[in-house]
């Protein structure tokens, strides 16, 4: 074995910075060794970068709890369950946005075709179920936080539950009082036509304001009034806190077995809505139509948001069977 | 239509710990087998498996079936040495490698008997 020279110990370190944070502190001394040694041996090699690199994703996935064995594996369901609860605030996301604008376009006007209408109503029954759901399976974990904070002082669990907290009560406070200065949610008269409360409708219109194709339009933008501009801003970082927050608390609750079953099966209940939201989406791009005025017109960021929205259907999956798969113990 | 295989070439009941390893079950096997000697370093990991089988494990392969097998428990890390940290395999590891070569030995014998069978000429 070659002695490793500085310039192969370095390229080792620069390859070892592809890895995640706790894969390094564990086992970053010995794979930098390992990566070194090799690196004296045989200086120049594509193929090892690559194995390198992918091994960096593998590791990376593992620590999402996606695949792999995570380096300590009793903490794997959690970090599966975070991972969840993220790509469910995806999908809900751009669900909540679509469904609230079709519900508020309908509103105003009655769709003209059949396909459209039923996308309405199933997207309505799926969001309930979906944020039910949600709801539903954000109990345990809440007071399974409770719990833990009162057991033990962990200054990681008190920044994520706070992020949470702060990143949620700016999205309510905000889209609150940022709908109820709008024209477009308010009384209407064919608002009796509406298959969803005009209420939530508006509020999560406003939530995820965000999600528009306004972006890519920069001339509309720049004629959009300064509030809405800035909501539009603030709102994706305040989801994106509350989300992160939330990742981080579920990472370091002390979770019983008979709560994340729970967790799990309401996971499997809100899964079986995200299904009926595609199907129903589908249905309304496939075959909607622009509708009265083009208020049912489907644009490109609707078609971003199915395959967003499908890619994060395919990670909740991967989670789920993740979170149900038995942990393997060290004996 | 197929042929039933003989009772005796019919598969095992159990395929033992690394038939979940997926696509890592054949680094695994050459890990499980060089640390079946005794403990070893990454690197002399490489080395030894790169003698019996002929196989370089690049880096990368090796450490995620090296840390699938430790979560598994099939292998447990020792004390660093200068940074090199040795792998010794358990007593589950050593009783999964058994299972998984003998079935491996099936599955040779098998091929090997109808390779004698059939193209003893060739």
């Amino acid at each position: 074995m070659k002695e490793p020279s500085p310039d192969a110990q370095a390229r080792a370190a620069r390859l070892m910075r592809w890895y995640p944070k706790e894969w390094r502190t564990r086992y970053g001394d010995e794979f930098t060794e390992l990566l070194a040694a090799q690196i004296a041996d045989q200086p120049r090699s594509w193929a090892r970068t690559l194995d390198v690199a992918l091994g960096a994703i593998m590791a990376r996935l593992a620590a999402l709890g996606l695949s792999g064995t995570t380096v300590d594996p009793s903490d794997q369901p959690r970090r599966s369950l975070a991972t969840l609860g993220c790509a469910l605030a995806v999908f809900l996301t751009f669900a909540l946005s679509i469904w609230s604008h079709l519900t508020i376009a309908r509103r105003w006007a009655a769709p003209a075709t059949t396909a459209t209408h039923t996308a309405i109503i199933i997207m309505t029954i799926a969001v309930t179920i979906c944020v039910g759901a949600v709801a539903v399976g954000a109990i345990p974990l809440a007071w399974a936080a409770v719990r833990t904070a009162g057991r033990r002082s962990d200054p990681e669990l008190r920044r994520g539950a706070l992020l949470f907290l702060t990143g949620l009560t700016v999205l309510i406070a905000g889209a609150v009082a940022f709908h109820n200065g709008w024209s477009g949610t308010g009384t209407h008269p064919w608002s009796q036509q509406s298959t969803g409360p005009g209420g939530p409708a508006a509020f999560f219109w406003t939530s995820t304001l965000a999600v528009s194709a306004y972006w890519a339009h920069p001339t509309i933008l720049v004629s959009l009034p300064v509030t809405e501009l800035t909501w539009m801003a603030i709102s994706p970082i305040a989801l994106i806190v509350a989300v992160v927050g939330a990742a981080q608390t579920v990472r370091r609750v002390d979770l019983s077995i008979r709560a994340l079953l729970f967790v799990t099966r309401t996971a499997q209940v809100a899964t079986a809505g995200l299904a009926l939201y595609l199907f129903a989406t589908l249905t309304w791009l496939v075959d909607g139509g622009p509708g009265p005025a083009r208020l049912f017109q489907a644009g490109t960021v609707d078609q971003i948001g199915l395959v967003v929205m499908t890619t994060t259907m395919i990670v909740v999956i991967r989670c789920i069977q993740r979170t149900t798969t038995p942990v393997p113990q060290a004996r | 239509m197929p042929k039933r295989a003989a009772p005796s070439e019919r598969p095992p009941e159990r395929t033992g710990e690394l038939g979940g390893f997926g696509r890592y079950a054949g680094p695994a096997t050459l890990i499980l087998s060089s640390l079946a000697e005794g403990p070893k370093h990454g690197y002399a990991l490489t080395k030894d498996i790169e003698t019996f089988a002929g196989v370089h494990l690049a880096p990368g392969t090796l450490y995620e079936a090296l840390v699938r097998l430790e979560g598994q428990g099939l292998i447990e890390a020792l004390e660093a040495e200068d940074r090199r940290r040795p792998y010794r395999l358990t007593s589950t590891g050593a009783a999964a490698l058994r299972d998984h070569l003998a079935a491996q030995r099936r599955v040779a014998d098998v091929g090997l008997r109808r390779l004698a069978g059939n193209w003893s000429g060739t």
